[in-house]
């Protein structure tokens, strides 16, 4: 069962490796690094001026300590045909749990600790530590994460109270607080107790084959989800709403064109794409809104239509697979219209939304107009030009 | 004024499927296209349709010629696919406006059309609803309602029988009868052989991408030397024939 579990973690490695690859080979990419650039150096330039005087620095750390806990599942790897084929083998499958928990516990422990990493330079600022402070706390981190993924654990056994969910939030929570307000060391010994408890709890339990592959199925969809953020994922198919309140949108969006008509209902129906959609220009508004180097703000502002833009064109796919398309009377070029027809629409409003949102707190009006006026034109060429380019690729 | 299929040769990458099939379909007509899995029944309705190229031989519909003047061509026909597929995004009523949209029905016969339609297959009062909400007969149903409520001149059918409960099997017949009588061309795919029998004029049977004979039933029985024989017999021993070769 060892060696089934190492020779899934090889297929899966690779798996990831395919996707990372693609990833790692993209304008999006780019933009990527460079907004995260952009946040470590607001970062760095907002430390000088937070005091140990202020109230906010110690919950800040709380919250993004405490949120920082919940990255990183368990990887059990298992597969929808498991139950069936497996199922004699119910009882030694032990084993091959307790590897794929191993797996996923260094990974998860590695990523906890930058989280802590992260968090250091502004604890640094507001308090004294020790060096046994941060021992204390990466200990807390170690602790708190082993027990979260407990925790997760527990969801694919028969254990008795399934309801300890809330407790991988709490118990963090908890321990931070205390960490912070009363002492690190203190806050260390919580953490410890935590992950005990859960260990005892975990211990001897019978796996729920049923819940193990929903819980499983679940967690490739998160992989699948993130890296069709990237490229085109196969498996990744979005939900449909019917989102009545919006057929206003899809009748603006669409006519009667019937490409028209299929791409409006798609995009606003389709909750992967849609949500996608939403989502980054929701960020890239706080973004505009939060970040307040006047040039940065400009070039995160057309960075981010650029990067929503990039999302919206492998839709233009979406509807092959299914023959009416092809086989109704329409012209040719009626497909790649529609799309540029739709998108142009689309774009403006998310030009219109981030510009908006760049005002800020100060009303920097300036900012604002520059970005409304470099964001459209921006929007302009990449549905005019930079389209063509992308459906050639795809 | 007919569909002609004159020597196509065709299959879906470089290895030929297909060996110079041809055969007719003349108005008011069903044909039945009648083989084993795997002889070449839908790989030939997908040339038909425009969604295989050809490698060599003339599609024509009424004169039209599918590979010169494909839009033209495809005003002309509707498709039943054999495995239902729809449109997750859309609902019921919006996949047959997107039909109507796209082959530039009149809005309102297209949709007085639709309804007697729905009603037959008792999808009326599901106009709303997701194609996530359909059972895979439901599906079946509302690709053939697409389908019908056009006013194409040629029909094609794949495999219609799957799925379909006997109540909605006879419910299409008769729409298939109604076509007929209005001088639509049908080509059915099918290996129902009893119900093909019955219901179809005449039969183009396939045999490893290779038209082996077609006709009438009575045509079928002298060619294979059994007068008495069903289009089951005759296919069987055509089939086995094949194999001991």
């Amino acid at each position: 069962m060892n060696k089934l579990f190492e020779k899934r973690r090889q297929r899966h490695f690779l798996l990831l490796l395919k996707y990372w690859r693609l990833v790692f080979n993209d304008h999006f990419v780019i933009a990527l690094f460079f907004i995260l650039g952009a946040l470590a150096y607001s970062y760095s330039q907002a430390l000088p001026s937070v005091t140990p005087a202020m109230w906010w620095p110690k919950w800040v750390l709380v919250l993004f300590l405490t949120l920082f806990v919940q990255l990183g599942r368990v990887a059990s790897l298992i597969q929808k045909a498991d139950p069936v084929f497996l199922l004699p083998q119910s009882d030694s499958m032990q084993d091959y749990f307790r590897s794929a928990y191993a797996y996923s516990w260094v990974l998860a422990i590695i990523m906890s600790l930058a989280g802590v990493l992260i968090a250091l330079p502004l604890a640094m600022v507001i308090m004294h530590l020790s060096t046994l402070d941060i021992v204390a706390i990466g200990l807390s981190t170690i602790c708190l994460k082993t027990a979260n993924l407990l925790i997760y654990s527990q969801r694919m056994l028969f254990v008795a109270q399934q309801r300890l969910t809330w407790m991988s939030w709490v118990i963090p929570a908890v321990a931070w607080i205390i960490c912070w307000f009363v002492n690190p060391l203190l806050g260390a010994v919580v953490a410890l107790a935590d992950a005990i408890f859960q260990y005892v709890n975990t211990r001897g339990k019978r796996v729920n084959w049923r819940a193990t592959v929903a819980l499983e199925s679940d967690r490739m969809t998160g992989v699948y989800r993130f890296f069709n953020l990237f490229t085109d994922v196969p498996s990744v198919q979005g939900q449909v709403r019917r989102r009545k309140f919006a057929d206003g949108l899809v009748n603006w969006l669409g006519g009667r064109d019937p490409w028209a008509y299929l791409f409006s209902r798609g995009l606003v129906r389709n909750t992967e794409v849609s949500g996608l959609i939403m989502r980054l220009t929701f960020l890239g508004m706080l973004i505009a809104f939060f970040i307040p180097v006047a040039w940065l703000n400009t070039v995160l502002a057309i960075l981010m239509v650029y990067l929503i833009f990039v999302q919206l064109v492998p839709f233009y796919d979406q509807f092959d697979q299914i023959a009416f398309t092809h086989i109704y009377p329409i012209a040719q070029g009626s497909k790649v219209q529609a799309f540029r027809q739709i998108s142009q629409k689309l774009m403006v409003i998310v030009a219109v939304l981030i510009s908006v949102a760049s005002l800020g707190l100060h009303l920097h009006w300036l900012t604002m107009l520059l970005n409304l006026v470099l964001t459209l034109a921006e929007a302009y060429v990449l549905v005019h030009y930079y389209l063509n380019y992308r459906i050639k690729k795809l | 004024m007919s569909l002609e299929v004159s020597d196509l040769v065709g299959g879906y990458s470089k290895i030929p499927v297909l060996h110079k099939v041809s055969f007719k379909v003349e108005p008011g007509e069903l044909v039945g296209l009648i083989g084993l899995n795997g002889a070449g029944k839908s790989t030939t309705i997908n040339h038909l349709i425009g969604l295989l190229k050809p490698f060599a031989g003339e599609i024509k519909l009424n004169g039209v010629n599918l590979q010169t003047d494909p839009s033209a061509y495809k005003q002309q026909i509707a498709y039943v696919p054999e495995t239902p597929i729809l449109y997750d995004e859309l609902t019921l009523r919006e996949h047959l406006q997107l039909t109507i949209n796209a082959y530039g029905l009149d809005n309102e016969t297209a949709w007085q059309r639709a309804q007697k339609l729905l009603k037959t297959f008792r999808l009326d009062n599901k106009l709303d609803w997701f194609p996530a909400d359909f059972s895979k007969g439901m599906r079946q149903k509302v690709m053939i309602v697409c389908a019908f409520m056009t006013d194409a001149k040629m029909l094609f059918v794949d495999e219609p029988f799957y799925g379909l409960d006997p109540l909605a099997v006879h419910d299409l017949l008769q729409l298939i009868d109604e076509k007929k009588k209005q001088g639509v061309g049908i080509l059915m795919s099918t290996h129902v052989l009893d119900t093909a029998q019955r219901y179809c004029d005449r039969f183009v049977l396939l045999n490893e991408g290779q038209v082996k004979v077609s006709g009438t039933l009575q045509e079928l029985q002298a060619q294979s030397g059994q007068p008495n024989a069903s289009l089951s017999d005759i296919y069987l021993q055509l089939a086995k024939g094949d194999q001991h070769e």
